[in-house]
């Protein structure tokens, strides 16, 4: 086998572990109780090896799989009461237990496991003790046809299999999927059709249809015909959601015993299914629609005609029964009883139509009915360490398998929650603990090259915030690499090389959650790994959840679910927008901002063509409710739901009925909301955070929360409907599903990438500089990255000490600098308020007052150096016209303070020699600047207009060069190509390479760093990049010491 | 992809994913295998990572066209994932599905 370490067979024996592991009590009681069947540790026992029979049938393990049939048909047979579970009995199951057991701990020998004995022993036993009837309907063999006169499709199918099924709950389908046409063609692999259909059901029997397969010879046949005979606990719709796969493949079966079934037991003994309560009445009527062609024979399912049910139903069922405090049930009683109090006191102010008796009354109503939902939900919520038990036991055994040492710590098991969403959350959870163990730590010897302990921490967490509970999967492992998963993007085709570098770290990460994306470098046997994640991310936000990753390379990753404590009802804020009223769960909401009519002008600003909100000094996106939601679907309601609306301010509300352009109804509106104030909802929802506009706010009230209908249903903006105190309905807004549609990202980044992207696609190599002006008449430029902050002071902090500027500024002093002392400028205008651009030099800043600010702009980087010649200046460009100078900042200060920029100590070359720097650049300024300062800084430099004349010079024997500096881009040959090149060369691969350039964004050094490239640097920089040639000369030297191999160690290093 | 004649079988073990993109070469290849003669196949997954639908189809046509002509077609794979593909599939029901050849 392969190994153990493959996910559904790790998942089936750490299961079945479970399921056996007190099994031997529990047989031993069951003895004890004799014919008084326990019914609850029967049904205990039965699902351990139910599950177990379930599990073998998809991973091939014969043997186990035909011991727990028997097993199981003998426990359902004692559940039945058909079966009395005497010693003979109970020892021949705890027989069958212990070898079931003794095969899951040898799996890879459990094949040559010989189980016939076990077989015939628990058949015996069997015989023995029931009457004939049952062992018929045992024997009996049923074919199985499809309902709306499909014809046949299975044959001699076990009649008591079908029925123990139903009898758990099960309904029967038959599924007829064309593994090319509904699962190929849609995406996924039959691998994970087969895991999806393992999650939500078991599979008794199936067949691939061979016929419309042709031979070798001809093409690959575009329908491969799987059918499949599968018991499952979800309703059609449910196994359509779960499955992927068009309902008209998704077959539902009337049970055989309508025909056959006659030992006497009740009749449709299934019980309802559990499913979360939203969804109960919802799916009810509509099932029963949905299967026209078994309305003849509809007592097969209770579910659509409960009248036909026997009152003999049996009840047990561990996921539809409760265990419930009795303190609680007491609350629960003496509420009910206040409530018939409440009741009585309704009717008899009905009589006299008392309005402050009614007012009371209602009061007393409303607070009952509080309590009385609060100790209901009580009773269904469960402490999160249920699902938290099985974990330490997950995490020691797969890190043994996988040879890895970890070390779990689990805290908060005593947080609860609603009952489904702890059911449910089990086997998402349990991917991601085993995703931290498998992918997040590392071997014990790579955690000890990185300088961590050999043993790996994961951290389970279980706590409330903000009315939800948060459980977070922390470890201390080698985390997820952003670029790796850009790569694999592109590899996988799901983005353009183009989108995928436009991704910011945390979108990429995000990408694990991409449906058939994978991180695991191989997917081979253990296979599923991204199939996994998106599951998972789909499971959580089934149960109204979401799920967020953080990660750090290299220090692990830690992976946060958010659930709601409940799914029924949640606290909302009602809304109106275009006269409809809208509901949003107030764990979006952050809070609500009204901008006055006077500071709509000020406060909302355009940025391209967005609106955004000036908030506490950052920029908020906003987004239009009402042009979100005018979309054409909408128009036809609107009308109708006009007459709901409430008196409102009559200008706020939209009058345009015919929507037809949901742009027009925006900016007409927008138009108007300069003149009106504006209702403000500050949303978030995982990472996002933006402004909705609403028209007008209504109350906060509770509400439950019902699903869509189905034409609704795809509306990315529409969480669910609910019903109001008014008996109408309003619609719950998805604040999520808001952002994505209005193509929302998150600020900063967009921020980035603007620059980033401007600056890639100028054709030219560009620089991004700060335009001011002095004098009005005169207009200056700085290089951006040299700056460190921009200040608004007024005039009066500045002092005048020893003719020199300084501002008082954070408990210390900044020396200033005024452009008309130190080039030839004219005097700034005489301002109370003026702005310092601080810049940060040496590790020492600087401010240079500039009175008016105009613009950040890139400039191309062709400066006239000839004009505007003098020193602090590096020479002149033109901008919008007008000439600009460039400031030479490093200049300007060494002219004030000498004493700043400390003299280094000449670095020698290991001949002793002066060093030798060749440098590559394109642009005559820039080269020019780089020469001088290089030159100053006493170093030999010779300077080449592009890659491949720098190569040349490389090549030219004559010459000796200690390192490389280059731009990058370049005409002929660009700097990557360069670095590349040079590093591939055993020649050359030792000389240190810099790069240099106007803007160092993230995807160039990631660029860079693949090509070869040593370090990065900020063309202007003058200090830092004199630095940096230092420390690598330094360090090439002690390499050439100490032999090659290895890359360079300097603070600039990339 | 390797091909080896053995004594009683065609050895093939392809490599990496058979897939839609994979599949039709993959068919190519075995139908090459069957035209020079070869009947009793027998195809090693030890090397193979990724399988979808079209792929799986190709072992319905291979299974399809060897028995026509009285050969045979085994499997072999240690994979557990594979395994309980065939096994859910009943491919496993036509033809042999072996842990080792």
């Amino acid at each position: 086998m392969s190994g153990g370490n493959d996910e559904l067979l790790n998942a089936f024996i750490t299961e079945a572990s479970e399921g056996l592991a007190d099994i031997e009590n529990d047989f031993l009681k069951m003895e004890e109780n004799g014919d008084n069947v326990d019914l609850d540790l029967v049904n205990k026992i039965f699902r351990a090896i139910h599950s177990m029979k379930g599990s073998s049938g998809f991973l091939g393990l014969k043997s186990i799989g035909l011991l727990a049939h028997e097993m199981e048909t003998a426990l359902n047979l004692i559940r039945g009461g058909d079966l009395i579970p005497t010693p003979t009995v109970v020892e021949t199951l705890l027989k069958g237990a212990d070898a079931l057991s003794e095969m899951v701990r040898n799996i890879e020998d459990s094949e040559s496991y010989d189980v016939s004995g076990h077989l015939d022993a628990i058949k015996k036993a069997i015989a023995g003790e029931t009457s004939e009837e049952t062992q018929e309907s045992l024997n009996r063999d049923v074919d199985v046809e499809l309902p709306d006169g499909g014809g046949l499709v299975f044959m001699l199918i076990c009649e008591q299999e079908l029925v123990s099924r139903q009898r758990n709950g099960q309904s029967i389908y038959v599924l007829d999927v064309d593994m090319i046409g509904d699962v190929h063609d849609r995406g996924r692999t039959p691998l994970e059709f087969l895991k999806s259909l393992y999650q939500c059901g078991e599979l008794i029997d199936s067949y691939i249809s061979t016929a419309g397969v042709g031979g070798l010879d001809e093409d690959l046949p575009d329908k491969l015909s799987l059918m499949l005979l599968v018991a499952s606990k979800l309703d059609r719709e449910e196994l359509e959601a779960a499955l992927e796969i068009p309902q008209d493949c998704i077959h539902f079966i009337a049970s055989p015993e309508e025909t056959d079934w006659t030992t006497g037991t009740p009749k449709s003994p299934m019980t309802p299914v559990s499913t979360p309560v939203q969804t109960d009445e919802h799916a009810a009527p509509k099932t029963s629609s949905d299967i026209p062609a078994i309305t003849n024979e509809a007592s097969a399912r209770p579910e659509t005609s409960p009248t036909s049910t026997p009152p003999a139903i049996r009840p047990t069922q561990a996921s539809t029964s409760l265990r419930v405090n009795v303190g609680l049930l007491d609350t629960l009683m003496n509420l009910a009883g206040e409530l018939v109090l409440a009741r009585n006191q309704l009717v008899q102010i009905l009589d006299t139509s008392d309005r402050a008796n009614l007012e009371s009354a209602a009061a007393g109503i409303d607070q009952i009915t509080s309590e009385l939902q609060e100790a209901i939900m009580q009773t269904r919520m469960q402490p999160i360490g249920n699902v938290f038990s099985k974990f330490p036991r997950i995490v020691r055994d797969l890190s043994k398998s996988l040879g890895k040492e970890c070390e779990l710590t689990i805290e908060g098991k005593d947080v609860e929650l609603d009952k489904s969403i702890v059911e449910a959350i089990g086997d998402p959870l349990t991917h991601l603990v085993r995703n931290s163990v498998d992918h997040g730590v590392e071997t014990p010897t790579v955690r000890d090259a990185a300088g961590k302990p050999a043993v790996g921490n994961i951290i389970l967490r279980a706590f409330h915030q903000a009315g939800k509970v948060l459980i977070s999967i922390s470890d201390d492992g080698k985390g997820i690499d952003p670029s790796v998963l850009r790569r694999k993007a592109v590899d996988k085709e799901i983005y353009t090389s183009e989108q995928a570098r436009a991704l910011s770290d945390r979108d990429a990460v995000q990408l694990i959650f991409h449906p058939g994306f994978s991180t695991a470098e191989e997917v081979t046997d253990v296979s599923g790994r991204g199939v996994g994640m998106d599951v998972v991310k789909t499971n959580i936000e089934n149960l109204g959840g979401n799920v967020e990753v953080d990660t750090e390379i290299g220090r692990g990753t830690t992976v946060t679910v958010k659930l709601p404590l409940t799914l029924a009802i949640i606290p909302s804020l009602v809304v109106i927008c275009s006269g409809d009223r809208f509901a949003i769960p107030q764990v979006n909401i952050s809070e609500l901002v009204r901008v006055k009519r006077g500071e709509v002008a000020a406060r909302i600003q355009k940025v391209k063509n967005a609106e955004v909100l000036r908030l506490r000094g950052s920029l908020l996106p906003l987004v239009r409710l009402s042009s979100v939601l005018s979309m054409p679907t909408f128009a036809p309601e609107k009308p109708e739901s006009h007459t709901v609306e409430p008196p409102l301010d009559s200008s706020q509300c939209a009058p345009e009925n015919d929507a037809s352009s949901a742009k027009n109804i925006a900016d007409s509106q927008a138009e108007r909301d300069i003149h009106s104030a504006l209702n403000i909802i500050v949303v978030e929802a995982g990472h996002i955070r933006y402004g909705l506009i609403v028209d007008a706010l209504h109350d906060s009230e509770e509400i439950v929360v019902k699903p869509l209908g189905r034409h609704m249903k795809e509306s990315e903006c529409l969480a669910g409907a609910t019903i109001l105190g008014d008996g109408k309905v309003a619609l719950i807004l998805d604040i999520a599903g808001i952002a994505s549609h209005a193509n929302l990202m998150l600020v900063e980044d967009e921020e980035l990438e603007d620059l980033s992207d401007e600056a890639r696609k100028r054709s030219g190599d560009t620089q991004p500089v700060l335009l001011f002006t002095n004098d009005p008449h005169e207009q200056f430029a700085a290089p951006m990255p040299l700056i460190a902050r921009i200040e608004r002071i007024s005039t009066n902090q500045i002092d005048s000490v020893g003719g020199q500027e300084v501002l008082q500024y954070r408990g210390g002093s900044l020396s200033l600098l005024s452009l008309e002392d130190c080039i030839k400028a004219k005097p700034k205008p005489d301002k109370k308020q003026v702005y310092v651009v601080v810049f940060s030099l040496a590790g020492k800043e600087i401010g240079l007052v500039a009175p008016e600010l105009v613009d950040i702009r890139n400039v191309p980087t062709e400066i006239d150096t000839v004009t505007f010649k003098e020193p602090g200046v590096l020479g002149s460009v033109i901008v919008d016209d007008r000439a600009t100078r460039l400031i030479d900042i490093f200049g300007l200060a060494d002219a004030v303070h000498p004493d700043w920029f400390e003299k280094r100590a000449t670095t020698t070359t290991s001949t002793g020699g002066k060093p030798n720097i060749l440098l590559a650049e394109d642009s005559g300024f820039f080269r020019g600047q780089i020469m001088k300062f290089l030159e100053a800084g006493n170093y030999d430099v010779e300077g080449c207009e592009d890659g491949l004349i720098a190569w040349n010079a490389l090549q030219d024997p004559e010459k000796r060069f200690d390192m490389v500096i280059t731009d990058i881009e370049m005409p002929n040959m660009n700097g990557l190509e360069l670095a590349a090149k040079i590093k591939s060369d055993p020649m050359f691969a030792h000389l240190p390479v810099i790069a240099v350039t106007s803007l160092a964004g993230e995807e160039d050094i990631e660029r860079g760093k693949r090509a070869g490239v040593d370090a990065y640097h900020i063309k202007l920089d003058r200090e830092k990049l004199l630095v940096a040639v230092a420390d690598a000369l330094k360090e090439a030297k002690l390499k050439a010491g100490s032999a090659a191999g290895g890359s360079l160690m300097s603070s600039g290093r990339v | 992809m390797l091909i080896e004649k053995l004594k009683d079988t065609c050895l093939v073990k392809p490599e990496g994913k058979i897939t839609a993109a994979t599949a039709d070469e993959f068919r190519g290849e075995l139908n090459k295998l069957v035209e020079a003669g070869s009947i009793d196949i027998t195809i090693d997954l030890a090397n193979v990572d990724m399988l979808d639908s079209k792929g799986l189809s190709v072992f319905v046509m291979c299974h399809q066209t060897v028995s026509a002509k009285g050969g045979s077609l085994t499997v072999v794979t240690e994979n557990a994932d594979f395994r309980g593909l065939f096994h859910v599939m009943r491919l496993d029901e036509h033809f042999a599905v072996l842990d080792k050849a």
